[in-house]
């Protein structure tokens, strides 16, 4: 019994199930479906399978031999759940809703549309403004220590290309590196002093720097 | 209220003396008075505007959002909040006189005793044009539709070909810029700023409503610029209206390579000059041109190394042209 299945199963595989089928005169459905149905022979046609693969070499590693477990418990976990919900959750389309989407469209073409983006960005900029004030958590005094010339000024990492006419012998890949930081340094070190002059200028110009205004609170 | 009744009135004035020289003087001429009072316009509304805007900063490849919020506070001091929002977390708040410069874990946060704010547009744009008359000129042609809205397109041009150009959109009804590109002489795009929305609140915008609690981070203080130069070589050129602003001997930032510094400006652009003893410093000679243009050359012994918003070659002029001290105090 167990032999015929097997050998059937190889059958199956092959393509061949119904020309080496030797009992001929039975129903070709009915045998099918008693191979099917049965796990040993399911689990021979899955080996088989698996042999034939490794032997034309596009077996993959943890590959997920039968999923016809997977598929069968996944279906049996959701049929109760669509026979239940199918009436509430699946949305039906209806004329309301193309109507909706249509005004939607529409609503874009009007400068309101606009608004709307910017309104939205606004709100994340409101959101998010509070972050670096807060979060920040370095003790003040500490900061005032620290000498303030580490700091990286902005617009000072534009990235440097390299497409220059080098009149040399070639340099190593390191001294390249080495050169690009430093074209890097003397950007950087560029808008750090172009924002340091103009602190200078201020204070040329408004002998008042060193009062230190209160950051305004406004009071609606 | 008011600010309307003087937008308006602005308008009026500008519109009247477009009228009266239009009888006798050249169309050039009346351009490009238009385009001063056009420039002015727009560095009044960057000061006393109250909007909010999103915009996005384009150089080369490099595209950036940003957020900007500007407002006045008690018609005093005006506050202004940028928000950068690709990559690293960078803003930008000014209050007054003070701005601080935030990037994200507020590791390199500072602060700058100044009433620009640096990274976005020339700092000169928020002040009179009769400060940069003298070697630009801005000139008014016609309009175009930018951000939704009914723009004044107005040249700022420089006398000479050795700086970049900028063109400019201002909007008609309040003088806010709407759009920047900057450019070689060329004519090639090197940097542009176009406003995607915009709109005027009348009142502070709201992100800058209360900012009670914040964190001030540690002023930004200069090395000791009291050490004079001492090399030899010194710049001996540099294009119509580039005044020194600084000369001292110093160590450039994060590197312990001597050098004799200079910084000049001709109120819009700035142009730093590096003088190194050439064995110290590794640099090929070479030109770079962008946003910012470096150039690296030998001469006499030393490397000169010149980084500025100008073009490669107005740089290379510079480095070129810097002599010896014992020449030109002769020549003196």
């Amino acid at each position: 019994m167990s032999d015929r299945f097997k050998e059937q199963a190889s059958a199956l595989l092959d393509n061949h199930f119904r020309d080496s089928d030797v009992d001929a005169e039975g129903p070709f459905n009915a045998d099918l479906s008693a191979l099917l149905d049965d796990q040993h022979a399911r689990a021979a046609w899955s080996r088989y399978a698996l042999v034939g693969h490794i032997l034309r070499g596009d077996a993959q590693t943890n590959q997920q031999l039968d999923i016809s477990v997977a598929v069968s418990a996944q279906i049996q976990q959701q049929a109760p759940l669509t026979s239940a919900t199918s009436n509430t959750n699946v949305v039906q389309p209806s004329a309301s809703q193309g109507g909706a989407q249509a005004r939607a469209a529409s609503r874009w073409l009007k400068p309101a549309g606009s608004v709307a983006i910017a309104a939205s960005v606004a709100l994340v900029a409101v959101l998010s403004i509070q972050q670096p004030v807060l979060d920040d958590t370095q003790p003040a005094v500490e900061a005032q220590v620290t000498p303030a010339i580490v700091t990286n000024p902005f617009g000072g990492r534009n990235p440097v290309s390299y497409n220059t006419v080098i009149d040399q012998q070639a340099p190593t890949e390191a001294e390249l590196a080495q050169q690009r930081q430093l074209l890097q340094t003397y950007m950087i070190d560029h808008q750090r002093q172009i924002q340091l002059s103009m602190q200078a200028n201020e204070q040329v110009t408004d002998p008042n720097v060193e009062t230190v205004k209160e950051p305004p609170k406004q009071n609606d | 209220m008011t600010k309307y009744v003087a937008a308006i009135a602005l308008w009026f004035a500008a519109v009247a003396s477009f009228a009266v020289p239009a009888q006798t003087d050249e169309r050039a001429e009346i351009a490009a008075n238009l385009g001063q009072q056009w420039f002015n316009r727009m560095a009044d509304a960057l000061r006393h505007l109250d909007f909010e805007a999103t915009l996005v900063q384009a150089q080369g490849q490099r595209v950036q959002p940003l957020v900007w919020f500007h407002g006045s506070y008690d018609h005093d001091t005006d506050l202004e909040l940028l928000i950068y929002l690709n990559g690293a977390d960078m803003r930008v708040l000014r209050i007054g006189e003070q701005s601080y410069y935030y990037s994200a874990g507020g590791a390199h946060a500072y602060t700058l005793q100044s009433n620009v704010t640096f990274g976005l547009i020339p700092p000169a744009f928020y002040n009179s044009f009769s400060n940069i008359s003298q070697h630009y000129q801005v000139i008014a042609s016609g309009g175009m539709r930018v951000t939704g809205r009914n723009a004044q397109y107005l040249r700022l041009i420089s006398r000479d070909n050795h700086r970049y150009h900028y063109d400019l959109w201002v909007d008609r009804e309040t003088g806010m810029l709407l759009k920047m590109q900057m450019m070689t002489p060329q004519g090639e795009v090197l940097e542009q700023l176009q406003l995607t929305s915009f709109s005027v609140t009348n009142e502070l915008p709201e992100p800058l409503i209360d900012l009670g609690q914040f964190q001030q981070p540690p002023r930004m203080y200069g090395n000791d610029d009291s050490t004079p130069v001492k090399f030899a070589l010194q710049p001996d050129w540099l294009p119509d209206g580039f005044k020194q602003r600084i000369a001292s001997h110093r160590e450039v930032h994060d590197t312990r390579l001597p050098t004799d510094y200079y910084l000049f400006s001709d109120g819009l652009t700035e142009i730093s000059v590096y003088i190194t003893e050439s064995q110290l410093q590794n640099l090929p000679s070479l030109a770079l041109q962008g946003p910012d243009s470096m150039v690296n050359l030998r001469v006499n012994g030393f490397a000169v190394t010149v980084v500025g918003k100008v073009p490669a070659e107005t740089l290379h002029m510079i480095a070129e042209r810097t002599a010896l001290k014992s020449t030109m105090e002769s020549e003196e």
